[in-house]
C-alpha cells in the first residue's frame, strides 16, 4: 500500500490552509458565497489534484487527463483556489471572483475556465456526466478514471439513484464517487431533512463499492483513492465524513454558513481566525 | 411510386448508415430503442448501442458526459420523457454546457393520440426552442428525416428531432438536400402563405387538392423543418408578398412554429397571423385521424382554415 510521507502531509496541510484562506477571502471580497461545503471538501480536492488526478494545467483539456466533475457546483470556490494553487491560472485572477464576467461566476462554467468539465450547480446532474465519461473511456479502452464529488445533501436527488444504478450495470469500475458528507445542508441536518442513513447499504445495494473514511485526513482519502478499483468491474464510492465549515470555528457545523453573507465584522474574524489557522500548520 | 414509411424507420436506418461512415456515432436506449426501430444498429453494432433503462434524466446526463468525450450519442426515446422529464438535464448537461448530443423525440405530437395526453407532445418545439443553441428540426417527409439526421450529425451541438410514428408518403425527390436554418418554397401565393413542417406539410398539400377544386384562391406554402434557427429570411419575403401568413402545426398554438413566427414578424413586419394546432388543451384521446380532425388538423380541416382566413383577410383589406 502506498503511503504518504510525513512531508508530504505537512505539504498538503499547508495547501489545505491556502485554499481555506483563499476561500473566505473571494466571499469577503466577492460579498458573499457558499461557504460550508467548500471547507468541508478542502483535503479531498488538495488530495485529488496533487496527488491523484493524471492532468496538466498547460493543457486543460488534454486528452489521456482523468477527469474531476464537482457535482455539488455550489462547493466551487475551494476548486477553485486549488487550481490557481495547481497552476491552471494565476491566483490574483480569483478576486475578479463576484464581478461580471468573472472566469470564477458562483458556479461553475466550463466556458469561462478551462479545466472545469462540467456545468455543474443543479444537484444532481454530476454522477451521470461522469458515468458518460467513464463510460467512453471504457468504449476506447483508455484507462483514465473520472472522479465525481457529491454532497450528501444532493443525494437526495432521483438522478443520482438513476445514474448509480446505470453505472453498475455497465460496470464502470473506472469511476468513483466520493459523498462529501458534512450532514447538514440548507435547511438543517441531513437526517432530518431527508435521512438517506444507511450510505453505505445504498450504495451496496446500488452494486457499488463502498468504503468510508475520515475526510479530512490525507491518509485516508489518499489510501482510499490508490485502491481504485476497490474491486474489477465495480464503481467505487468513498463516503468521506466531514465536517462543514471546517477550520472556522463559527462556521464549523453551522447550517446557516452553508452560504454567507458576511456581517459587518464577520470578516475580519474570519480572516484572523484563518490566517492564524495557516500560520500554525505552515510552522508545522 | 414509393411506399409510405415510418419516420422512426428512415431515421433508424440513417443512423446506421451514419455509423457505417463515423465511428463515434452512438445510438442510446431507455428502453426505447425497439420502438425506435434500432434493432438493426444493435445486432449490427452492438457495442455502440447502450441501453439504460427507463432513466431518462441521467441518460441525458450520460450522453452529455459521452459527447464531452468525443462521441456522438443519438437518444432516442417517446418525446415527452425526454424533452419534459428530462428538460432540466437538456437545458444544462446538453444546451448549456453546448454537448454533442442528438436527442431524438418520437411518437410526437399526437401520434400516441389514443394513449392520451401522458403520451402527447404538444409543448416539446416550444421548449426546445427556448432553449439558446438549439437546433431544433420537424423533418416532414422520409426525405427530409434522412436528410436532417445527416445534418445534424454534422452539426457540432445539441440538437433536437421531432419524429411522428404515423406513416408518411415521399413528398421531396430522394436527391433533396436539406439545412439547418432554412425552409422550403413548395408553392408561391398570393392571397395567403401557409407554413407548416412534419406531416401536416402532407395534410396541407392535401387540403390544397380540396381546395382547388372548391374555390380560386392562390395558397402559397412553406415547408419550414427547422424551427431553430428560424429561416427569418424566407419568412420575411413570404410576409411581404401575400396579405397573410397561416401557421399549421400537430402542437399547441402556445410556442410552436406559429410563436416563433409571430415573435419574429411582430418586430419587422407585423401581418396578420393565424396559427392553427391545438389549443391551450390536453388533447382528448382516440383514433389518431379522428383526434387530429377534431382540431381541424385534417385534410379538410386546413382547408377550410385556410379559404375563413382568406376571407376575412380580403374583408380586412376592403
Amino acid at each position: 500500500m502506498v503511503k504518504l510521507t510525513s512531508s508530504e502531509k505537512a505539504d498538503l496541510t499547508r495547501k489545505a490552509a491556502y485554499v481555506r484562506r483563499k476561500v473566505v477571502e473571494m466571499i469577503c471580497k466577492g460579498k458573499g458565497g457558499h461557504l460550508g461545503g467548500a471547507l468541508s471538501c478542502v483535503e479531498i480536492l488538495i488530495t485529488l489534484y496533487f496527488k491523484i488526478l493524471r492532468l496538466d494545467p498547460e493543457r486543460p483539456y488534454w486528452d489521456e487527463r482523468d477527469r474531476f466533475i464537482l457535482s455539488a457546483g455550489h462547493k466551487c470556490l475551494a476548486l477553485y483556489a486549488t487550481m490557481a494553487l495547481r497552476g491552471f491560472f494565476d491566483e490574483e485572477k480569483l478576486f475578479t471572483y463576484g464581478s461580471l464576467d468573472s472566469p470564477f461566476p458562483g458556479l461553475p462554467d466550463r466556458h469561462k475556465l478551462s479545466g472545469i468539465e462540467a456545468n455543474t450547480g443543479s444537484l444532481g446532474h454530476g454522477l451521470a456526466i461522469g458515468g458518460g465519461m467513464a463510460l467512453a473511456a471504457k468504449l476506447d479502452r483508455k484507462d483514465w478514471k473520472v472522479y465525481v464529488l457529491l454532497g450528501d445533501g444532493e443525494i437526495a436527488e432521483g438522478s443520482i439513484w438513476e445514474a448509480a444504478a446505470a453505472a453498475s450495470h455497465h460496470k464502470l469500475d473506472n469511476l468513483v464517487a466520493i459523498v462529501d458528507k458534512n450532514k447538514l445542508q440548507i435547511q438543517g441536518p441531513t437526517s432530518k431533512v431527508m435521512n438517506l442513513d444507511p450510505l453505505r447499504e445504498k450504495w451496496k445495494a446500488f452494486g457499488w463499492q463502498v468504503r468510508e473514511i475520515d475526510g479530512h485526513s490525507f491518509d485516508e482519502i489518499f489510501t482510499a483513492l490508490t485502491d481504485i478499483p476497490f474491486k474489477r468491474g465495480f464503481p467505487a464510492v468513498i463516503i468521506a465524513n466531514t465536517v462543514k465549515g471546517k477550520g472556522l470555528s463559527f462556521a464549523e457545523d453551522n447550517p446557516k454558513f452553508h452560504q454567507w453573507q458576511p456581517a459587518p465584522g464577520e470578516c475580519e474574524k474570519a480572516l484572523t481566525e484563518i490566517k492564524r489557522l495557516e500560520e500554525t500548520q505552515c510552522s508545522q | 411510386m414509393q411506399p409510405m414509411m415510418d419516420p422512426r424507420k428512415v431515421f433508424a436506418d440513417a443512423v446506421v448508415e451514419l455509423a457505417r461512415e463515423n465511428e463515434n456515432i452512438l445510438a442510446i436506449s431507455a428502453d426505447s430503442g425497439g420502438s425506435a426501430q434500432l434493432r438493426e444498429f444493435q445486432h449490427l453494432f452492438p457495442d455502440k448501442y447502450l441501453e439504460f433503462g427507463l432513466t431518462e434524466q441521467s441518460v441525458i446526463g450520460f450522453c452529455a458526459g459521452l459527447a464531452l468525450s468525443g462521441k456522438i450519442p443519438f437518444f432516442c426515446a417517446i418525446t415527452p420523457f425526454i424533452t419534459m422529464r428530462a428538460f432540466e438535464q437538456v437545458r444544462d448537461d446538453l444546451v448549456y454546457t453546448f454537448a454533442n448530443v442528438k436527442i431524438v423525440g418520437r411518437n410526437s405530437g399526437l401520434t400516441s393520440a389514443r394513449l392520451g395526453p401522458t403520451h402527447h407532445s404538444l409543448e416539446d418545439i416550444a421548449l426546445m426552442r427556448t432553449l439558446p443553441g438549439m437546433v431544433v428540426v420537424a423533418p416532414s417527409d422520409p426525405v427530409g428525416v434522412r436528410g436532417y439526421v445527416r445534418q445534424v450529425a454534422k452539426h457540432q451541438g445539441p440538437c433536437y428531432i421531432r419524429l411522428g410514428s404515423v406513416k408518411v408518403p415521399f413528398l421531396y425527390n430522394t436527391g433533396e438536400k436539406f439545412e439547418i436554418g432554412r425552409g422550403k418554397i413548395w408553392r408561391e401565393g398570393e392571397d395567403l402563405t401557409v407554413i407548416t413542417y412534419g406531416i401536416t406539410l402532407w395534410y396541407t398539400l392535401e387540403a390544397l387538392k380540396i381546395l382547388e377544386k372548391e374555390d380560386s384562391l392562390r395558397v402559397g406554402v412553406i415547408d419550414m423543418p427547422c424551427v431553430k434557427p428560424l429561416d427569418e429570411e424566407l419568412i420575411f419575403k413570404a410576409s411581404k408578398k401575400t396579405a397573410g401568413l397561416l401557421v399549421v402545426e400537430e402542437h399547441s398554438t402556445v410556442g410552436g412554429l406559429g410563436g416563433a413566427v409571430s415573435e419574429f414578424l411582430s418586430q419587422v413586419n407585423p401581418v396578420p397571423i393565424k396559427i392553427l394546432g391545438v389549443p391551450d388543451v390536453f388533447a382528448c384521446a382516440g383514433p389518431y385521424d379522428e383526434v387530429m380532425a377534431k382540431y381541424n388538423l385534417s385534410p379538410r380541416g386546413i382547408c377550410d382554415t385556410i379559404r375563413n382566413f382568406a376571407r376575412k383577410l380580403k374583408r380586412g383589406s376592403k
